[in-house]
């Protein structure tokens, strides 16, 4: 696949919905994502917030056209993430990366909350947030 | 490439996961039915039943960093490969705990309307009308949660709060016996006066603001006990506004490395009688626990939804409000 065409594949509703829905930080995962509504692409990591209540990572991703959009990731806080061994510089700025992610439900075309990231080089980050 | 194996080698040992369970120590009842019973169960954690530092002039020694351990997992392996695991350290097939229904305030029936208005068009736990979703500062008691860092001295003691909600923010307690000023500005943290009784700090708050609200959104996680059950889910769930009379007495009391706190909130404008709140319990950091910097960047407000009759959130955990 080319390196640069973005890759959106949505996955149908797979997986029965979690019994108990996880606190992400100060509000639940359902209220603004669809557990079961999957999306993925590839893009250039161009930068990523490590701040409360939720870490966003944004990435450009460039569609059949060529035109560069950017996308936003949702994570958990940061505190969460250093405690449990997770670091800032896990990204880097400018690598390639694949997302996998839960889409918003209110339609947004760019976002989504990070559960996967698969780098060029093989190695991934998975981001687990319970009941799933 | 051997120079790339090495890279990948040392980062994955210069940051191993850090944190793991206590063994279990003794059996806890699975049934908790009132505060006392609540504060007698974490009285028989062996968190509480550790020494207690106390500070040069004989008050125990508030002073470190507390939280909640919420048994996130982190790993890292020899190829770089990251997995993060929200509550991972916890037994999910482990049956839950019955604990006390958390206390919720008794309000006028005006404002009793108001609070279930806005419950009426939560999603869950969550609605936008919550003023977290502004990173505004979550006022008191409803700021009292881990994580937070606590520095005290002879006449003062200050309380450095992280938050995993909102942005960092702080309080300064003053112990030296003045009193409120009687010009106070109100603002979302008040202005905070306190002094011992016995082992335990009494706070006296005033100067609130009606900015904030008592409690809400998704309430705090409570410290697990040591089975593997990882915390529970407290809640003052609802939408608790409050008016800006509101008057706070806060209790602080540390039992080896466990924080005890309870509070009063007086509001006469909108109770019809004090709110006495379920108590919270914080654990003691180790020495090399550190409090970061969160300030607070709102950028989901906007995508939360309402609950619709092809998307109704269900939930056990969502009542709605008596009165």
């Amino acid at each position: 696949m080319s390196k640069q065409n973005a890759r959106l594949v949505l996955i149908g509703a797979l997986t029965l919905l979690p019994i108990a829905v996880p606190a992400i930080a100060h509000h639940s995962v359902t209220a603004e994502f669809d557990p079961n509504k999957e999306i993925t692409v590839t893009g250039v990591l161009t930068k990523v917030l490590w701040v409360n209540p939720h870490v966003y990572w944004f990435v450009d991703v460039k569609d059949e056209s060529g035109k560069a959009e950017t996308w936003s990731f949702e994570g958990n806080p940061p505190g969460m993430y250093h405690r449990a061994g997770v670091r800032k510089d896990d990204w880097k700025i400018g690598e390639e990366v694949t997302i996998t992610a839960v889409a918003p439900k209110d339609g947004s075309k760019h976002l989504g909350f990070a559960k996967t990231f698969k780098f060029q080089d093989g190695h991934s980050i998975v981001l687990k947030v319970g009941g799933e | 490439m051997l120079l790339a194996l090495f890279a990948v080698v040392s980062r994955s040992l210069e940051r191993p996961a850090v944190r793991q369970l206590p063994a279990a120590a003794s059996t806890f009842p699975s049934v908790v039915q009132s505060n006392e019973e609540l504060q007698n169960l974490y009285l028989q954690t062996s968190w509480a039943k550790m020494p207690t530092p106390r500070t040069a002039d004989g008050h125990p020694d508030l002073s470190g960093f507390w939280y909640n351990d919420l048994g996130n997992l982190g790993t890292r392996d020899a190829n770089g490969n990251v997995r993060f695991d929200l509550g991972g350290a916890r037994n999910r097939n482990k049956p839950p705990r019955k604990y006390p229904e958390p206390s919720e305030p008794s309000y006028k029936p005006e404002y009793a309307a108001k609070v279930k208005s806005i419950v009426n068009g939560q999603y869950g736990p969550t609605t936008t009308e919550d003023p977290n979703f502004d990173c505004l500062p979550s006022g008191v008691p409803r700021a009292s949660t881990g994580p937070l860092q606590i520095v005290q001295t002879p006449k003062s003691v200050v309380i450095l709060y992280e938050s995993n909600f909102v942005g960092q923010s702080y309080r300064v307690i003053y112990t030296d016996g003045r009193q409120h000023a009687k010009d106070l500005d109100a603002t979302y943290l008040g202005h905070s006066v306190g002094h011992w009784e016995g082992d335990t700090l009494i706070v006296d708050v005033a100067g609130l603001n009606d900015e904030t609200w008592l409690g809400g959104g998704q309430g705090h996680t409570e410290p697990g006990l040591e089975t593997g059950e990882g915390n529970h889910q407290i809640v003052e769930k609802f939408a608790l506004i409050h008016s800006d009379k509101e008057h706070v007495i806060e209790r602080y009391t540390r039992r080896g490395n466990m924080l005890f706190y309870d509070a009063t909130v007086e509001d006469p404008v909108m109770f019809t009688r004090p709110w006495v709140l379920t108590p919270r319990h914080l654990i003691a950091g180790g020495p090399q626990d550190e409090l970061f910097e969160t300030f607070c960047v709102s950028l989901d407000k906007e995508h939360i939804v309402k609950p619709n009759p092809e998307d109704s959130y269900t939930c056990n955990y969502c009542k709605k409000p008596s009165n």
